[in-house]
């Protein structure tokens, strides 16, 4: 038998350990992201050159950032521009992806490797390769096919028309293998019997996608689109290496600012740190709205 | 295109872009001296590329040859981030001795009490040798001299000779007129693409060789914007004829691509005479480089460049100060000239008179010291660096019809006024 | 379901498209400087060379018409590219033997342990997941500079360690596993530790792979927190290095060592997938459908 007091040194013993094994994580976790994300909302609220302190300026720099700051505004409209159509043009093509190359068979694995192989390629190196294929020159990739249609060379990164769809192609076709994957695994999970059952009521290929495979979709659905939005709003590396003129990291006219490169601009190239931090956190709140939403779409399937 | 090269146009780019706001803390107590004659060990904080730094570790190492108890070492900075880098070593006052960079960042690290006022060790007896503006556009508004120019880069015509020819063009044009003459006689002659602009294509650099050579500047003497004159208007109106009309291509082709697709001629820096040659074998013999066409004012052309000082935090300011007062002698920039020439790297000494011996060819460093003996440089006004991307921005709106020439100029203005503070 | 053959076909002619960039730069990467900007293009390259990795012919002081330095010539730092490669892989590994370490200690405790505030703090490093880790680029730029951390491969590797993503999936990993083996272990006399070593480990080994695969491939391409960190060249990432090279060198004939820098980027990560495919749509389905 122990005594009481030995139970509880014990138990003491038992929880120090604990503690201890989840200090490097929490420590980090703390020093790393709670504390600078707290930092960042104080500095968000302040003028601060990473030089001299900073100083309070109250809700000086949400009022700029939201009523007058033309660029900040473009960089938002641009942002939701490309968001949108990359989304959901992406989407759309990583269903007929999966549905296309959904099978076991070598030719579909081969072409789902395809289809996948941006994912897992250096983004810079990507967007290096744009940048190449899009060179004005007429030995451009891009301007070689355009001539094969009897096009003429296209200035392709210095039309501001042209910046969005650049990018959502270049977003389309770097993302959409990957929502195909889940896809495809999403479709693996249908039992063969809904549609057998489809079929002996006379359903036709259409119908049978529409009432059998979309509905059962649906949370894989909500997963691509949502953690796409997420990823789409958050777009640095494409507008840096792709569009990023000598004075101005948004391409012609700003046509491809986006809210991240326009926060890397602020903060780290004119050093205002404090309005850095104030459209870091306007990114975190929509952010933070857009995952709301995903967990509240994810607990409604859950209940359903 | 070399490295360095590219490292040269970013020179003046980086600088531009780097913080305008800020508090002066000016007169910070400069660190305790060391005796005059102690042993210094001077670290120099290069910004650019490594062959400059072995060209400038050359003239350190004959600066010690001569003062046995002090010894340098250059250390390169890339472009890319130098400005953060010496802004850190500022913020925690310790770090290189002699720091270069942008022609504005010594005068920015100055005002936060990161540099030493150079004039009170004499440096002012150097200006006699610098180009005039440049040296000018190195002092802060108030007089201060935190740092003196390190070296020049500035824009020239390069041409195709074999397509000038072949259009019965015997000389380079000369004026605008010529220029705009001479696009329509190569257009004739079957040349696709007679004319572009590579450095400062959309960008404000473009617009101020235009803006000074119709008699323009950005700001009046005192410093109040200065785009609503009938000058700023002509020269802006031939900037977008030269595109709309003439056919400048609005994407940026880099100078040696742009002859070797058919150019004829191009305005680019004058770092990329050093690579066509290797990189286009093909077009060696048929080009050439000539100052910029002259405008209704004059041929004033934009010379940009890196300023060199000393950091407030050095342990050894009297030394480095010699030094950088050292690197304007006649043997520091001929060692620095040579030991580029060696290392095909693109400098521009800061002395004019030593142009002709940079590492160019004899008739480009002719052509480039003629451009520079007019040349202006950079707006050293509060708040220029601030506005310098919003400038070029509606001035590219102009030039791409999204507004009306007027309406963008008054923008461009309205954003200087507001940044002047 | 599957879609009718007839309906698949656009999507074989789309992935030429997929291929058609591909191959773009690997010929890129195989031709003469002045090969690069011909027009029209060769699409495959007539005098195939290697001289966009390394440049006999080139030489810092004299010059050679038609030669420019390979990608390994144009950084001055020890082994060139190499370098960055090796920084690369160094701090790659680091972040990921080093997450999965106290990510899995947490998870050992937070499902294994009956501590308390174990939900709180789970619950914290959930919500975590929300927010967009660019808030916290302007903070965890100052606090580098503070401790002198920037340019450092610490700097790289110590803000990284703690990925709450992780963390949450091993927790749901773990919560599959019965608390009896831990038990019987305690039982027999095992230290906490030990317990951790032997038997949570070793049973998270799926879950690991899975995380790892995400890791690797995000820390061997991470690039805005590099950029901001790094200074030197020295102490650049591949990614780094890229965009340096991007704006260093302009023109068509630097293209060929662009894309041979990018050949070498992406060739590791490639690489990697194709030998561990299989588990890696596993750890995309798995993060993804049950996240």
């Amino acid at each position: 038998m122990t005594t009481p007091a030995a139970v509880s040194r014990h138990r003491w013993r038992r929880h120090g350990t604990s503690y201890l094994m989840l200090l490097p994580f929490l420590a980090l976790f703390a020093g790393f992201l709670v504390w600078p994300l707290a930092n960042s909302l104080y500095l968000s609220f302040t003028r601060f050159d990473g030089v001299t302190a900073p100083e309070f300026t109250g809700l000086e720099n949400f009022r700029r950032l939201l009523f007058d700051d033309d660029r900040f505004r473009h960089a938002l409209g641009n942002t939701f521009l490309y968001v949108v159509a990359s989304v959901g043009i992406g989407t759309l093509l990583s269903l007929g992806l999966a549905l296309a190359f959904s099978g076991s068979g070598w030719p579909h694995r081969v072409m789902r490797t395809v289809f996948f192989l941006p994912s897992v390629t250096s983004s810079i190196a990507l967007m290096l390769l744009w940048k190449w294929i899009l060179n004005p020159g007429d030995f451009g990739l891009a301007n070689t096919v355009a001539g094969w249609f009897g096009g003429r060379a296209v200035e392709w990164l210095a039309t501001p028309g042209l910046t969005i769809p650049i990018l959502v192609l270049m977003s389309v076709w770097g993302g959409m293998g990957y929502g195909m994957v889940l896809y495809v695994a999403g479709l693996n999970t249908i039992p063969q019997e809904y549609y057998e059952a489809a079929r002996i009521d006379g359903a036709t290929s259409w119908q049978q996608f529409r009432r059998v495979t979309l509905p059962l979709l649906r949370p894989v659905t909500t997963y691509v689109v949502v953690t796409g939005l997420i990823g789409a709003f958050q777009v640095f590396e494409a507008v840096y290496i792709v569009f990023r003129g000598t004075n101005n990291i948004g391409g012609v006219l700003d046509s491809g600012l986006m809210i991240v490169p326009y926060l890397y601009d602020q903060g780290f190239t004119h050093f205002k740190l404090g309005y850095a931090s104030a459209i870091a956190w306007v990114l975190f709140v929509i952010i933070f709205a857009l995952s709301m939403v995903n967990l509240r779409i994810g607990r409604a399937l859950k209940e359903l | 295109m070399r490295r360095t090269t590219a490292a040269a146009r970013a020179a003046l780019i980086t600088g531009l872009i780097a913080l305008g706001a800020g508090c002066a803390t000016s007169g910070t107590p400069e660190t305790r001296q060391a005796d005059a004659n102690a042993p210094a060990a001077i670290t120099w904080w290069s910004t650019g590329g490594d062959d400059e730094s072995a060209a400038f570790q050359k003239a350190a190492d004959l600066y010690t040859k001569s003062h046995p108890n002090v010894t340098i070492k250059v250390q390169t900075l890339s472009w890319d981030d130098a400005y953060a880098k010496l802004l850190a070593a500022s913020t925690s006052r310790s770090g290189p001795d002699v720091v270069s960079g942008g022609m504005t960042w010594t005068i920015q690290f100055g005002l936060r009490g990161g540099m030493v006022d150079l004039r009170k060790y004499g440096v002012e007896q150097l200006k006699a040798q610098a180009q005039p503006a440049q040296w000018k556009s190195a002092v802060s508004p108030d007089g201060t001299v935190y740092g003196i120019p390190l070296d020049m880069s500035t824009e020239a015509l390069y041409y195709r000779t074999d397509l000038l020819e072949k259009a019965g063009i015997k000389e380079p044009p000369t004026s605008w007129d010529e220029l705009t003459a001479d696009i329509g006689k190569l257009k004739d002659a079957g040349v696709r693409t007679p004319f572009s602009i590579d450095w400062g294509n959309l960008d404000w650099i473009g617009y101020f060789n235009f803006l000074y050579q119709a008699g323009g500047s950005f700001y009046t003497p005192d410093c109040k914007p200065s785009l609503g004159t009938p000058e700023a208007e002509r020269a802006l109106s031939f900037w977008i004829d030269l595109h709309r009309k003439y056919g400048a291509p609005t994407d940026t082709v880099t100078t040696s691509d742009a002859l070797d697709a058919g150019t004829a001629m191009v305005y680019g820096g004058n770092w990329n005479a050093l690579g066509i040659d290797t990189s286009k074998p093909k077009l060696k013999g048929k080009w050439a480089v000539a100052p910029l066409p002259a405008g209704p004012a004059g041929p004033t052309t934009f010379i940009g460049g890196r300023a060199v000082g000393v950091t407030s935090y050095s342990k050894h300011i009297q030394q480095a100060a010699d030094f950088v007062k050292y690197l304007y002698t006649d043997e520091a920039v001929d060692a620095v000239n040579a030991e580029s020439k060696a290392r095909n790297v693109s400098y521009l000494p800061p002395r004019p008179d030593k142009v002709a011996d940079s590492p160019f060819q004899p008739q480009q460093s002719e052509v480039f010291a003629k451009i520079i003996s007019t040349g202006a440089a950079a707006p050293g006004c509060p708040g220029w660096d601030e506005s310098a991307g919003d400038v070029a921005k509606h001035l590219q709106s102009a030039i791409l019809g999204k507004a009306d020439m007027k309406t963008a100029l008054g923008e461009a203005a309205k954003v200087m006024e507001r940044n002047a503070g | 379901m599957t879609a009718a053959p007839l309906l698949r076909l656009p999507f074989y002619l789309l992935s030429l498209t997929m291929i058609a960039p591909f191959y773009w730069m690997v010929i890129t990467v195989f031709k003469p400087v002045t090969e690069i900007d011909r027009q029209p293009p060769s699409f495959v390259p007539e005098h195939p060379t290697l001289d966009n990795f390394y440049d006999p012919g080139y030489s810092p002081t004299q010059v050679n018409p038609g030669h420019l330095q390979g990608i390994f010539q144009r950084f001055q730092v020890d082994f060139g590219f190499g370098r960055f490669m090796f920084n690369s892989l160094v701090i790659t590994v680091a972040i990921t033997a080093g997450s999965l370490l106290i990510a899995s200690l947490a998870a050992y405790v937070i499902t294994k342990h009956r501590v308390p505030g174990r939900r709180l703090i789970f619950l914290m490093i959930v919500a975590s997941m929300m927010v967009p880790w660019q808030t916290t680029l302007v903070p965890n730029y100052v606090i580098m500079r503070n401790l002198g951390w920037l340019d450092t491969y610490q700097g790289y590797i110590v803000p990284a360690l703690a990925k709450a993503f992780v963390l949450f999936f091993l927790v749901q990993f773990l919560h599959s596993i019965p608390d009896e083996l831990v038990q019987a272990a305690r039982v027999d006399g095992a230290g906490e530790w030990r317990i951790w070593w032997r038997i949570v480990l070793p049973l998270l080994r799926p879950a690991l792979a899975a995380m790892s695969i995400f890791i690797v491939l995000a820390e061997w391409n991470n690039f805005l927190w590099p950029l901001i960190l790094v200074q030197s060249d020295e102490m650049a990432n591949i990614p780094v290095a890229l965009a340096r090279l991007n704006s260093y060198f302009t023109g068509a004939q630097n293209q060929g060592a662009i894309m041979a820098g990018g050949l070498l980027a992406s060739l590791p990560s490639i690489v990697f997938f194709l030998v561990f495919q299989r588990y890696f749509t596993r750890g995309i389905v798995l993060s993804g459908l049950k996240g």
